[in-house]
């Protein structure tokens, strides 16, 4: 008993990360063939780090984080891979175990505040629910919500405690959400896109909330979202996904100022921004592939990449490290010698 | 010379006044980039200028001819052919029961333009103007991507050789990797076309690259007008400092 005891502890003292997705794959069955919508992808975040996962729609990012908690759609079909949380498999957990994590060591947030939130309860009782799921104490609540709100950037903290979600603005509503969230102070917060709803300068507002808490309440946060120039600006980390597979992960800085998959590359050349202006973007010829296409034997990118050869279309590539970044490329080192 | 002018143009709805005395002035040649929350009024004015909302305050006038006098049938049809629209969701903004090759055909069959064998080789050119494959004409917009449909949604609005556009936020619908390449496009057609755009959209890195001048707008005023770098560079207003400096766009 002691043993395993200091084994766990020392697990625990070398490995900072709070979340660890090991090589995770999730399948649909699409005209009776198995279809990876999620291939082999790691993940990991440390405690009060601030991850983004970045995308483009239909990627498989939102399928990722919902996998966390496991809310995945019930077509589909984990076929391999681990999700460990505190030296927990949470794709092992009963739903029992299960719920005793949602909404209290992990929590989430999603793009539409207004169906995310219940339009006939009040904001005090959706919040109070959360923290009675839990058991925590009921007596103070009300002095809890408070100082939540107070904290993710609301005032008028008596209006908005007895309004239902239809009486606040997109950006209150979020704001609700994000504070019903943080209640029972989770260590990891996934927001799935939780300002592309939003107006722009909403969206700051919210960001910076979410980039306040995590510094006040050191929770850590995955952050999923399509747009790269807006991550960059605040994340610790950044993981790029492109049709299923995870190509590439680095710090922010790494990743932006030095890319090293052909398609992140490819990626942030394609970003409009004013110092571009009057040059030509350079564009990513070809789509991104369907779903229902993907052939998951293959680099997912060959088709579009300017490097490719024989191989990327015939072998999936392996996960190679190279300083702070990992990706998938069988050209990694030739490209970045 | 001023293309398009505005002059406190006001407009309610319901007793809610959503645009207060606005003016500004597009000239010809350039994209003029329109940006604001939603609800602000950006959309408002797209519709005024396309003639598609006709009772509001202020004159507008589109090369030096007041819209409101625009009334011979003749005139109107020579202004519907000369101003354009492209939307932001390409799902939606086609017919979807009418193949490419016909949605692009139709504005030339209802104005009228060349013999009916000239129309067909018209297309052909517009369709390879815009990027899309023949292949493609007897396809339903169903079966395209979205930035083929978006492309094809500018074949629709350019077929007739109009001379300015308004852009609704056109690629906010798109995914990045996609997104370049009709901004590329828009670029290139403006100039090949000769062409004036008025482009609305909430993503400041798009309207910062692809425009001359920039309007802001909030809550149906407009408080800031200024050349793109100006603006980004030194924004006057507090709305818009507010919107470009505590920025993360």
């Amino acid at each position: 008993m002691g043993l395993i005891k200091y084994e766990k502890r020392r697990r625990e003292m070398n490995n900072n990360n709070i979340l660890e997705i090991k090589d995770f794959s999730l399948a649909f069955n699409i005209n009776n063939r198995v279809v990876k919508a999620v291939d082999e992808i790691n993940l990991e975040i440390k405690k009060g780090e601030f991850v983004a996962l970045v995308g483009e729609s239909g990627c498989g990012k939102s399928l990722s984080a919902l996998s966390i908690l496991s809310l995945i759609p019930p077509s589909s079909k984990i076929l391999n891979g681990e999700i460990i949380y505190n030296d927990k498999n949470l794709l092992a957990l009963n739903i029992k175990e299960l719920n005793r994590i949602r909404g209290n060591e992990i929590s989430m947030i999603f793009q539409e505040p207004m169906s995310a939130l219940n339009p006939l309860m009040k904001v005090n009782k959706q919040i109070k629910q959360a923290i009675k799921a839990h058991k925590k104490d009921d007596l103070n609540s009300k002095a809890k919500i408070y100082k939540m709100l107070n904290m993710v950037g609301l005032d008028d903290l008596d209006r908005v405690y007895n309004s239902y979600p239809h009486q606040l603005s997109g950006g209150m509503r979020q704001r609700v959400m994000i504070a019903q969230a943080l209640i029972n102070n989770p260590s990891l917060l996934i927001a799935d896109e939780p300002t592309t709803a939003l107006d722009v300068s909403v969206q700051n507002q919210i960001l910076q909330v979410l980039k306040d808490m995590n510094e006040k309440l050191k929770n850590a946060v995955l952050f999923i979202s399509h747009d790269l120039s807006l991550v960059k600006k605040f994340s610790d980390k950044i993981y790029v996904m492109y049709a299923s597979m995870m190509v590439e992960s680095s710090t922010t800085k790494d990743l932006i100022n030095n890319p090293k998959h052909p398609y992140t590359k490819a990626l942030l050349k394609s970003l409009p921004s004013v110092d571009k202006k009057g040059q030509v973007l350079d564009s990513i010829t070809g789509i991104v592939p369907k779903l229902e296409d993907r052939n998951n034997n293959m680099c997912p990118f060959a088709p579009r990449c300017e490097y490719a050869k024989e191989i990327c279309f015939n072998e999936k590539p392996k996960l190679e490290k190279m300083g702070n970044s990992c990706l998938r490329c069988h050209f990694a080192k030739e490209l970045n010698k | 010379m001023s293309f398009i002018k505005l002059e406190n143009v006001s407009f309610s709805y319901k007793n809610d006044l959503i645009l207060e005395d606005i003016s500004f002035e597009i000239l010809r040649g350039e994209t003029f980039g329109l940006v604001g929350n939603s609800g602000s009024g950006k959309s408002t004015i797209a519709l005024l200028l396309l003639k598609l909302v006709t009772s509001f305050n202020g004159s507008i006038k589109f090369m030096d001819k007041d819209l409101s006098l625009i009334k011979k049938r003749s005139d109107l049809k020579q202004f519907y052919k000369d101003i354009q629209i492209v939307f932001q969701d390409p799902y939606s903004s086609l017919d979807s029961k009418k193949t490419v090759g016909y949605l692009i055909k139709e504005p030339l069959d209802i104005h009228k333009i060349g013999l009916k064998e000239e129309r067909s080789l018209k297309v052909d050119k517009m369709m390879d103007l815009v990027g899309l494959d023949k292949m493609y004409k007897t396809s339903y917009p169903h079966q395209l991507s979205g930035g083929l449909r978006q492309r094809l949604a500018i074949a629709i609005a350019l077929v007739l050789e109009p001379k300015f556009v308004v852009l609704d936020e056109c690629v906010s619908a798109l995914d990045i990797s996609i997104q370049a390449g009709i901004l590329n496009l828009l670029n290139y057609l403006k100039k090949k076309m000769d062409l004036t755009f008025l482009f609305i959209s909430h993503d400041l890195n798009v309207v910062g690259y692809i425009c001359d001048r920039i309007g802001v707008i909030n809550d149906g005023k407009i408080v800031e007008i200024q050349e793109t770098k100006t603006l980004f560079d030194n924004p006057v207003d507090i709305y818009t400092k507010n919107l470009f400096n505590n920025s993360y766009y």
